[in-house]
């Protein structure tokens, strides 16, 4: 539910119009247009800056999805003006490659998209079942041997 | 976004294809010679997801290459 200060401290409808056309990067037409000079330049990023090879490879070793990773270097570089986000969507699988080949070098375990994540998380239902009743058969076999063998109540225990 | 599996997947079936292709031998045999092969289209002709596929392609041999020499 949205909290009464958070709605008022939303932006009033049309307030984007309010500043002057062009004044951020992504009113402005791209650095780079075609689906080569993109792909040049997220592949030179992932190979000759390290800083960013480094950020990428801990990214990736958290756990982060590949696929999150390249929606974020993409939308990051749309808003500096450097593409427009359609480019963007259809380099995506150059800098997921590039990302998989990051991972692959320095022997790190990556997922391509969220639902991998999930997938590599849940166990599946008849495996479950599997463990807990032979668990139950192992318990109550042990339940079983420890059991003293009674003769009624007032059966001494063997000497 | 959520297209993205589709369009990945599409993406690496074309890579696939051009992976697995075997190299025609196209040198020539005596006076009967084969036909010219049909070049790949230059790539301002191609298709996004074809100049895509490729970007992959050339990235993926690279990568084998890499591991090769690392193993």
């Amino acid at each position: 539910m949205i909290k009464a200060e958070d709605f008022l401290e939303a932006p009033i409808p049309g307030m984007s119009l309010t500043t002057e056309p062009g004044s951020v990067p992504w009113e402005q037409p791209p650095q780079l247009v075609t689906i080569q000079e993109v792909a040049d330049f997220y592949i030179n990023k992932l190979t000759e800056e390290q800083d960013t090879i480094d950020k990428t490879l801990d990214a990736i070793e958290l756990g982060v999805p590949l696929q999150s990773l390249a929606n974020g270097a993409i939308m990051f570089n749309m808003m500096k003006g450097i593409h427009t986000i359609d480019v963007g969507f259809l380099v995506m699988p150059v800098i997921v490659e590039m990302f998989v080949t990051l991972a692959e070098l320095n022997d790190i375990k990556y997922y391509i998209t969220p639902e991998d994540k999930v997938k590599g998380k849940v166990i599946d239902r008849r495996l479950i079942e599997k463990v807990v009743n032979s668990s139950e058969e192992t318990t109550e076999e042990a339940i079983q041997s420890l059991a003293p063998v009674g003769k009624g109540l007032m059966s001494k225990g063997n000497m | 976004m959520k297209n993205f599996k589709k369009y990945y997947s599409k993406i690496n079936s074309i890579v696939d294809k051009t992976m697995s292709t075997p190299k025609v031998d196209t040198a020539s045999k005596g006076i009967v010679q084969r036909p010219a092969k049909k070049e790949a289209a230059p790539e301002g002709k191609m298709t996004a997801e074809q100049q895509v596929a490729r970007y992959v392609e050339i990235i993926r041999k690279q990568k084998k290459e890499l591991l090769n020499d690392k193993g």
